[in-house]
């Protein structure tokens, strides 16, 4: 089973959206927003681009409030919402440099002091890491950052449980073979 | 340390760098109700496949063949172009954007189309990668972008030109870096071509936006000598002219212009919008314009990009599938695209059920929009009940665009199996031209591939 449709994010607004929902989204942003903006930014490397997608993601549940069948899994739409956002603009990103030349936004450029907070030797394994597959990407740090088990990543992903587990034997395989590569 | 441990300490390190973030922008109910704004959105498929990076990674080419390394500077002249080169005849050479290994620069190969021969393998200079290539009409010459290395996500700062030129005898290449100036690094490049003599480029360009949710800044179109790298035109939008984006500084990633075969004038496409601000937040107001292909006439005077070319091809809306990019044609008329599709999983279902929407190739003329299939891939190949994702990608046109070279990729899940396949639109039949391999992760793109 996979999913590559975002469930918050592809639907039209719904104009039934009710007046709570604003309060009960940013209650939820409140609470969830940094740790998915931490992720977004593991897997794009740039904040600004990190906090874009989570506002959509946001933005998208806010859109659908009223159509969310079961709201106590919010969050994990949110969760599945910010990979699917990361998938698309990683993607953008990679097609857009290729085919278009992106020059660098001021914003895209890490500063010296994030540089040395991350280290050249993690600095390596985050370029590696995204420079994965996306599906390969999104296993591993769900499985190794988030801690998830097969099960939640799987449901993060919209994959099968053995589409997680074969695609983090996959990227952590090339993880290692890239990363030695380099040494 | 276990990869584990070094995925661990490395995203930590990483996540621990964000502090503050931006408090939520919701927007106001009235806008929150107010149904589908962009109505017609270029890119609006692109984002959403799975297949695009791997897709057309067809048109990664092999390497195992005469890796040439020989980088002799120098300014021979190009062959002129020939009545024959000019028609409809696909070219003898091309030349793509390749990576020898998912970390390293990428490198340019050039290849002859009838055997997929890889003939060299350009190094970028060290510390380099090359990023974009645009080919000559005398089927030799190319220009490849060139920017600083940083790894394999790197953002790119400053982009300079080298220009590759195949001997006449194919026993070599030269490659030498031209005097155009350097691009800064607050710009997105939108579009490159090289005319059909390989005198001029053609740099379509637009004023990076670096503050979320206002406007890019304006689209430049600069056409500059290839010999000697002054600035020989420019015309450039007004304050309020900006085209459909999906992200402010990011234009669309499909913006391609092409010269006339006569050298003589430029085309582009165009999607104007209304919308005031365009926000990630989705707060914009306004509607989108049609897409257009407009065209300039190089011996007109003028400098405003929009007044001063005049509108060729206007689409009102796709038929028979969304195209994944458009790409004028040189006799100035009209433009090409392919199609792509997504088929996904239902809310709460566990299988596709739809077909998938065949792939074509189209050609589009005149301002009622006029289109006409070139090709059509046969149903066949598509997989009822499977989520799939297929794209069709235009590498080359022929002036008239009565023929085109394409990829063709189609992506099913599970099983995530890629099948791709390079060849010539003519005459609505499609001719194989023989297999590339690929590269895992390496992404293709029409910009990365030049004929």
């Amino acid at each position: 089973m996979y999913k590559d449709v975002d469930p918050v994010m592809d639907a039209p607004p719904d104009p039934r959206t009710p007046a709570e929902a604003r309060q009960q989204v940013s209650a939820l942003y409140q609470e969830h927003a940094l740790g998915l903006v931490k992720l977004a930014k593991i897997m794009l490397g740039d904040q600004s681009a990190a906090e874009d997608v989570v506002q959509d993601a946001f933005l998208g549940l806010y859109r659908n409030w009223s159509s969310l069948a079961d709201k106590d899994r919010v969050v994990g739409y949110l969760r599945a919402s910010v990979l699917n956002g990361c998938r698309g603009a990683h993607r953008a990103r990679t097609r857009r440099d290729r085919a278009l030349l992106f020059a660098a936004r001021p914003q895209d450029i890490v500063s010296a002091e994030e540089s040395a907070l991350i280290g050249a030797a993690n600095r390596e394994v985050v370029a590696a890491l995204r420079a994965l597959p996306a599906r390969q990407r999104e296993a591993v740090v769900l499985r190794y950052y988030l801690g998830l088990s097969e099960g939640e990543a799987a449901q993060a992903m919209n994959v099968a449980r053995g589409t997680v587990k074969s695609a983090t034997f996959r990227g952590r395989a090339t993880l290692a073979r890239m990363l030695k590569e380099d040494q | 340390m276990s990869v584990e441990d070094r995925v661990r300490t490395a995203t930590e390190a990483t996540a621990a760098t964000v502090g503050q973030i931006r408090p939520l922008v919701l927007p106001d109910e009235a806008s929150a109700a107010r149904p589908g704004r962009l109505r017609f959105r270029r890119v609006s498929r692109m984002g959403g496949g799975w297949l695009v990076p791997a897709a057309a990674a067809a048109a990664v080419i092999v390497l195992a063949v005469t890796l040439v390394s020989v980088r002799t500077l120098t300014t021979a002249g190009h062959a002129p172009v020939t009545a024959a080169q000019s028609a409809d005849r696909v070219p003898e050479y091309y030349a793509a954007i390749t990576k020898s290994a998912l970390t390293a620069p990428d490198d340019v190969t050039i290849a002859k189309t009838a055997t997929g021969t890889a003939l060299f393998r350009v190094k970028p200079p060290a510390g380099d990668t090359f990023a974009v290539v645009s080919a000559a009409g005398d089927d030799r010459t190319f220009v490849v972008a060139v920017a600083p290395f940083s790894g394999p996500s790197f953002p790119w700062t400053t982009v300079v030109w080298d220009l590759v030129r195949v001997r006449p005898d194919a026993s070599g290449y030269t490659l030498t870096r031209l005097r155009v100036p350097a691009q800064p690094a607050d710009t997105v490049i939108d579009g490159l071509a090289v005319s059909p003599d390989g005198t001029k480029l053609a740099v379509l360009s637009q004023q990076a936006s670096t503050v979320t949710g206002t406007e890019p800044g304006p689209v430049t179109l600069r056409v500059y000598s290839v010999a000697t790298g002054q600035l020989l035109r420019s015309w450039q939008t007004r304050a309020g002219q900006i085209e459909y984006t999906t992200t402010p500084g990011q234009d669309d990633q499909n913006s391609t212009i092409s010269w006339q075969a006569d050298g003589q004038g430029l085309a582009f496409d165009w999607q104007a919008t209304t919308q005031t601000k365009i926000t990630k937040t989705g707060a914009a107001t306004g509607e989108n314009g049609p897409l257009e292909v407009r065209r300039l006439d190089l011996a007109k005077p003028g400098t405003d990009l929009l007044a001063d070319s005049t509108p060729v091809v206007s689409i009102q809306g796709w038929v028979n599938g969304i195209c994944s990019a458009l790409q004028p044609t040189a006799d100035g008329n009209g433009a090409v695209c392919g199609t792509e599709y997504q088929v996904a999983l239902a809310q709460g279902a566990t299988t596709c059920s739809d077909t998938p929407e065949p792939l074509s190739f189209h050609a589009y003329s005149g301002l009622a929009g006029r289109y006409r299939v070139l090709y059509t891939v046969p149903p066949a190949k598509a997989v009822k009940g499977k989520c799939g994702n297929g794209t069709a990608d235009v590498l080359w046109a022929s002036p008239s665009g009565s023929t085109v070279v394409g990829v063709i990729s189609t992506q099913y899940i599970p099983g995530s199996k890629i099948s791709s396949a390079v060849g010539v639109v003519s005459n609505g039949r499609w001719t194989p031209l023989p297999a590339s391999v690929l590269l895992p992760g390496h992404v293709f793109s029409a910009t990365g591939f030049a004929f």
